[in-house]
């Protein structure tokens, strides 16, 4: 055993070999702290000649009144310890046993490759219906309420024809042309909003700041408007199908400049970086965290109610403040983000700006053959 | 629906509004912060809870896919902010949960104020520049100390406890004994804890934070301290005088008045 001079003076933990040290301070030195007393706890001492002594300690931790002390037996268990570690050896057995059984390996691995399967199919099944639910709500009522109107108003004009000639009817002209336009405006967004769900090429490699400077560069030659600052900080490569992911962009950027502050240079800064999400999103209790990209789209602009967080994401929602917007961008990004086995959700504070967060796995699953 | 609450053992009180979520690290569960908590009851709202598995949680909810990942605990809590509506939250946590914090306020910043962090590591095991303070085979014979110190208590008692619902005595003794019912959970959190690496993590921590670093902490050594201040965008360090790597146990009152000073910051 231990000289018993060389051990006074030192701390019982450099007694200890290195990993019961660890089981030290994380159980027995919590355990003696709260409950003042601890027994039959198995650690390993560490000899001075470097070699290891099983040993079962004992120990009471009381208050002196003058600072605490903890007093502790230790006696070795060599016998116990034999027989212990044939109790661990034969449970660790069997549970190679188990672990080794290739088949079940590969049939629980498959297994999960199908759950997971089935939990995107789930997820892309309730998003079709979604969008079907969104398109009847559109013919139903979006692209009714302008078609009725032209009826309303040409039936005017065409009796005020009957009577007179006069400026009341060139008005009612100017609506049933403006209706005429909202119409086809519809109907375009619904035709892109549908199509874009089979567009977008292969899966290929992309880099977050090339798609941020490139749907950058697309928006200011299309639109002209260049007065905002674009602060891009880290980027991260991940899979996707880059010309949709260009236009989502282009719709964050263009949804910012639409709703930026009249008084304030408009500022966009997007951040990207990875962080661990479960790739299952619907299925409950089935976890498997992999590296996602966590894109994060932040302008300073006017804001809006948090309450339309999850609204604004409709197709042709929008909220009032939105003068000539459909409500196309952000339906479209929600769609594009879903594609890929994504999320996107947005928080926002009146008056201070807007922050969308996109997050995606950076591997897409493969297509199943 | 989940009972958030009752899974998490999830408890609240104090008087003020401000919410402070202490959260436990490996090998125990809430109990540790009880001589912390008192001096903060009155100006603030006290969060204590038990990880599943840990503590006085509800063990059936144990979800080994979920809690293979420090994520998984994570996710712990964020549903307890979310369940709570907590906003602004203080995040106290120790060791392994100063690190699960840091990944909760990555993934939600909305919810958190600040993050004291206490004896934290990024990742335990040594790597090419970068000394955690272990070597892998440390850790495989940590988990055969458990497996000897847990077999005694499994075998023993889990029959009992298996027959013996109605005597929940059985199961609360080997709670207070280790702060955790099952073996085979201590051992997945133990594997998780130290065999994770989330150096990459720190510097997405957009949140301040205060690191209570421990002079003489064998499973966070005062490198791993400098480590971590140096690549946490906004970070305080602090190198108390207690030693160990409980400080909230053995020196409550450094510990307290380190936090208070941070939090009188603004």
């Amino acid at each position: 055993m231990v000289g018993r001079l060389k051990i006074e003076g030192t701390g019982i933990e450099e007694l200890l070999t290195v990993p019961s040290r660890i089981f030290y301070q994380t159980h027995l030195f919590p355990l003696l702290a709260m409950k003042g007393v601890v027994s039959e706890i198995f650690l390993t001492l560490q000899a001075s000649d470097g070699s290891r002594v099983p040993v079962m300690l004992n120990g009471k931790r009381e208050d002196t009144g003058n600072g605490m002390r903890s007093i502790c037996t230790v006696s070795t268990v060599w016998e116990r310890q034999k027989y212990e570690k044939e109790l661990i050896a034969s449970r660790q057995q069997y549970q190679k046993a188990h672990e080794d059984n290739q088949v079940l390996k590969e049939l629980t691995a498959r297994l999960q490759d199908q759950q997971q399967e089935l939990d995107r199919k789930i997820v892309e099944l309730s998003r079709r219906k979604q969008e079907y639910l969104q398109l009847g709500k559109v013919l139903m009522h979006d692209m009714q309420e302008p078609i009725r109107k032209i009826g309303f108003y040409f039936d005017k004009v065409l009796s005020g024809f009957s009577q007179q000639a006069g400026s009341t009817s060139d008005q009612m002209l100017v609506k049933i042309s403006k209706s005429v336009a909202r119409l086809r405006q519809l109907i375009n967004s619904a035709q892109r909003f549908v199509a874009s769900e089979d567009e977008g090429g292969p899966v290929t490699l992309l880099s977050t700041e090339k798609l941020i400077r490139d749907a950058t560069d697309e928006f200011i030659t299309l639109t002209g408007i260049d007065d905002f600052e674009l602060q891009i900080e880290g980027s991260v490569s991940f899979e996707g199908r880059g010309p949709v992911f260009t236009t989502l962009i282009f719709e964050l950027i263009s949804n910012a400049v639409r709703f930026r502050k009249k008084d304030m240079p408009l500022i966009i800064s997007v951040r990207s970086l990875i962080v661990q999400e479960n790739s299952f999103l619907l299925t409950a209790d089935k976890y498997h965290y992999t590296d996602h990209v966590q894109i994060e789209f932040g302008d300073n602009g006017v804001g809006f109610e948090q309450r339309f967080a999850t609204y604004i994401f409709g197709l042709f929602n929008k909220l009032e403040s939105d003068g000539d917007g459909v409500g196309l961008g952000l339906a479209l990004c929600e769609q594009i983000v879903s594609r890929h086995h994504g999320k996107i959700s947005a928080r926002s504070v009146v008056g201070s700006g807007s922050k969308f967060t996109i997050v995606l796995p950076v591997v897409q699953p493969k297509q199943p053959v | 629906m989940t009972d958030i609450l009752k899974r998490n053992n999830v408890r609240v009180f104090g008087k003020g509004t401000k919410p402070v979520v202490f959260a436990h690290g490996f090998g125990c569960g809430q109990q540790m912060w009880r001589h912390i908590w008192p001096t903060f009851e009155n100006d603030y709202l006290i969060v204590l809870f038990d990880y599943v598995g840990s503590g006085s949680s509800d063990v059936n909810a144990y979800n080994k896919e979920r809690y293979n990942s420090l994520s998984g605990y994570a996710e712990d809590v964020l549903d307890i902010c979310a369940e709570l509506g907590l906003k602004d939250v203080i995040f106290v946590g120790h060791s392994v949960s100063s690190v699960i914090g840091m990944l909760a306020s990555i993934k939600k910043p909305e919810y958190f104020d600040k993050l004291v962090l206490v004896g934290p590591s990024p990742r335990y095991i040594n790597d090419q520049d970068y000394t955690g303070g272990f070597e892998h085979g440390d850790i495989v014979e940590l988990l055969d100390t458990m497996d000897s110190n847990y077999i005694g208590w499994a075998n023993f008692l889990g029959p009992a406890i298996m027959k013996n619902p109605e005597r929940p005595e059985l199961a609360a003794e080997l709670t207070d004994s280790f702060c955790s019912t099952d073996p085979v959970i201590a051992r997945q959190f133990a594997q998780v804890t130290f065999l994770s690496d989330n150096r990459r993590d720190l510097r997405h921590v957009g949140r301040p934070c205060l690191i209570l670093q421990c002079s003489d902490d064998i499973i966070a050594p005062v490198s791993v301290g400098h480590y971590i201040h140096q690549h946490l965008p906004e970070s305080k360090l602090v190198i108390m005088e207690a030693t160990g790597h409980c400080p909230h146990l053995s020196a409550p009152q450094e510990t307290i008045s380190q936090m208070q000073q941070f939090l009188a910051q603004d």
